[in-house]
């Protein structure tokens, strides 16, 4: 299936822009619908970082480019749940486009 | 999960003299090692514990020397089909002059200038506890920071020929005043914590060379022209941009700038070009304080629409034709290598074999071909040849036959981007063998690599560049503290680790 053209990041920022949050709205927007469907907020961080793959022995997540600081599990927690309230907004209206 | 390609390597029983797949330097996320790579890897393994049985000596003396780097050499040639690299079998039993204790700088062919290196808080480190670490003249702090730096220290210049170092920058802003209106100093001036901010360069290299007794280290800036920046009016703060480039320039007395113009360290929202209106103004107040080097990060990009496009090197152009006064080094030559391309990274880097063109690399070439009367501009080939070397070693000939062909022997400077990569070693014995096939020099105009070229490009281009008298420092390093350091290094059994800090799949 097609995966719409999903555009997070050109959503108004829901806390204080940075490099590293642009940066994680564009990740999200590369990620499958249907992965994203299976995020579970409840799961732990641990099976967080294995459910996503893009972390790092060392704990951060290893989002390229993103060089003034480092994304963190609680980061990403805040910014999965409102690209999930994004896509359930905008999905029906992409969809019927795509 | 993505580990360090060094803790990969050990709880595989992997004890390599060349990394055996492109290692991240977190600008793309991993990519899977190849059946290639593999063998290679299996053909490594194979050689180099038989060999070192042969010569009676320990697998990891040899995989250390660089009999057991020119093993690894052997092995990619052979399984790549081609003599990239020109590498006698006999090397594998013997070393040549080029083994690292003849070396560094003062007796080896080659003067060695590193014009990419970065060290970081984050690169665990085995090297403080080891025997041969213990008592040899290190007058650094016991901190995770000069732990870090120790490590950076011995894998430069202990386990490699690089003479000297450009501690290269990551982007980031420095805090210039505290609540009370005070102006902040060192470590204060970046309270939320920075990888390698333009305080800790400085410091870093006056630490090394005031250990060494002579220069070995320069540092690069940081300040770009979006990182002070007013919210109100939606611009650049230019007294504050002021205020820091004259610290930059008169305090840290830094050798050169570094931009990211991807990045965004004062959240405005959008990075910066080098043809733009803050750029030129900032081109024009550096010039008017006598700093005329810009070294600009180019490629490796991420997907953000709002950011990504800003590390495309177009913007290089109008920069140097309007400011032919400064010169501007390009790192990574350019090369895209997306951050999602995984497994068909070729494809999605539009690799075209035929031409040897691919992305963003051919627009840095479009840039020279178009407008032949540039003279400042340099590709940087820090993660490019090494990066290239391991992926693809057809590749990295079109990648460093075209720098060579379009800008010349003499404007394309040496750079590695370790510690990423480990100790810089493994590509400077790369590069010492480094060729490109007959056929593509007839089919494209290649020059043949002779080492006359690999002087410009190991050296004497950078020296150039940062203002070096390369005969003055081959008459001074010999004596210097660093070198007896090295030597009683060695002399103790000090070995390179073969320990790449880059990121790859866990194993």
């Amino acid at each position: 299936m097609t995966e719409p053209n999903w555009n997070f990041e050109g959503e108004p920022p829901f806390e204080p822009r940075t490099e590293a949050g642009i940066n994680l709205c564009a990740y999200f927007d590369g990620m499958p619908d249907a992965k994203l469907k299976t995020f579970d907020p409840v799961m732990s961080d641990e099976d967080l970082m294995r459910w996503d793959g893009n972390f790092k022995s060392d704990g951060d997540m290893l989002l390229p480019c993103t060089e003034s600081e480092e994304v963190d599990v609680d980061m990403y927690r805040r910014y999965i749940a409102q690209c999930i309230r994004y896509r359930d907004r905008v999905r029906g209206m992409l969809m019927a486009g795509a | 999960m993505w580990v360090r390609k060094g803790e990969r390597d050990r709880a595989l029983g992997v004890d390599s003299p060349i990394p055996t797949q492109v290692v991240s330097n977190e600008e793309f996320i991993p990519r899977p090692q190849t059946k290639k790579q593999k063998q290679v890897e299996d053909l490594i393994m194979e050689w180099g514990t038989a060999r070192a049985k042969k010569l009676n000596m320990s697998r990891r003396a040899y995989m250390a020397s660089s009999m057991g780097l020119c093993t690894a050499l052997l092995a990619s040639n052979c399984v790549y089909g081609q003599d990239t690299f020109e590498v006698g079998e006999d090397e594998a039993f013997e070393p040549r002059e080029t083994e690292v204790v003849k070396a560094n700088g003062q007796k080896g062919k080659f003067f060695i200038i590193d014009v990419q290196a970065h060290y970081s808080n984050g690169i665990a480190l085995n090297f403080r506890n080891s025997e041969t670490a213990r008592n040899m003249g290190f007058s650094l702090k016991d901190d995770v920071e000069s732990y870090s730096f120790r490590t950076f220290t011995k894998e430069m210049f202990l386990d490699s020929e690089t003479a000297m170092v450009v501690i290269s920058g990551v982007p980031g802003k420095e805090e210039q005043r505290g609540a009370d209106g005070r102006v902040l100093e060192g470590a204060e001036r970046t309270p939320r914590g920075a990888i390698l901010p333009s305080w800790l360069m400085a410091q870093s290299r006056n630490e090394l060379n005031a250990m060494a007794g002579s220069q070995r280290a320069m540092c690069q800036g940081n300040l770009a022209p979006n990182h002070y920046w007013n919210a109100t009016t939606n611009s650049i703060d230019k007294a504050a941009t002021i205020e820091q480039m004259e610290r930059e320039l008169n305090q840290y007395k830094i050798n050169s700038w570094k931009w990211y113009c991807h990045t965004d360290p004062a959240r405005t929202g959008n990075g910066f070009q080098l043809d733009d209106d803050n750029a030129q103004w900032f081109i024009e107040e550096s010039r008017k304080r006598g700093m005329k080097l810009i070294s600009v990060h180019k490629g490796y990009s991420y997907q953000s629409r709002t950011l990504g496009h800003l590390a495309n090197p177009k913007d290089i152009e109008k920069a140097a034709l309007r400011n032919p006064d400064f010169n501007f080094v390009v790192y990574h030559s350019a090369l895209k290598h997306g951050a999602t391309d995984g497994a068909n990274w070729k494809e999605m880097n539009e690799y075209n074999p035929e031409t040897g063109d691919f992305l963003w690399h051919k627009i840095l070439m479009d840039i020279k071909r178009n407008n032949p009367q540039i003279n400042n501009v340099y590709p940087e080939i820090g993660s490019f040849f090494n990066t290239l070397a391991i992926q693809d070693p057809v590749m990295c000939e079109h990648g460093m036959g075209l720098n060579i062909k379009t800008y010349g022997a003499d404007h394309v400077v040496w750079g590695t981007d370790c510690l990423w990569w480990g100790s810089p070693q493994w590509g400077i014995e790369a590069f010492k063998r480094f060729q490109i096939r007959d056929e593509l020099c007839e089919k494209h105009g290649y020059a043949k690599i002779t080492d006359d070229v690999r002087a410009k490009i190991f050296g004497l281009n950078a020296a150039k560049l940062y203002g070096i008298d390369v005969n003055a420092q081959r008459n001074a390093l010999p004596a210097d503290a660093l070198t007896r350091v090295k030597q009683a290094y060695l002399d103790r059994g000090g070995l390179r680790d073969n320990d790449y800090h880059g990121w790859v799949q866990h194993a």
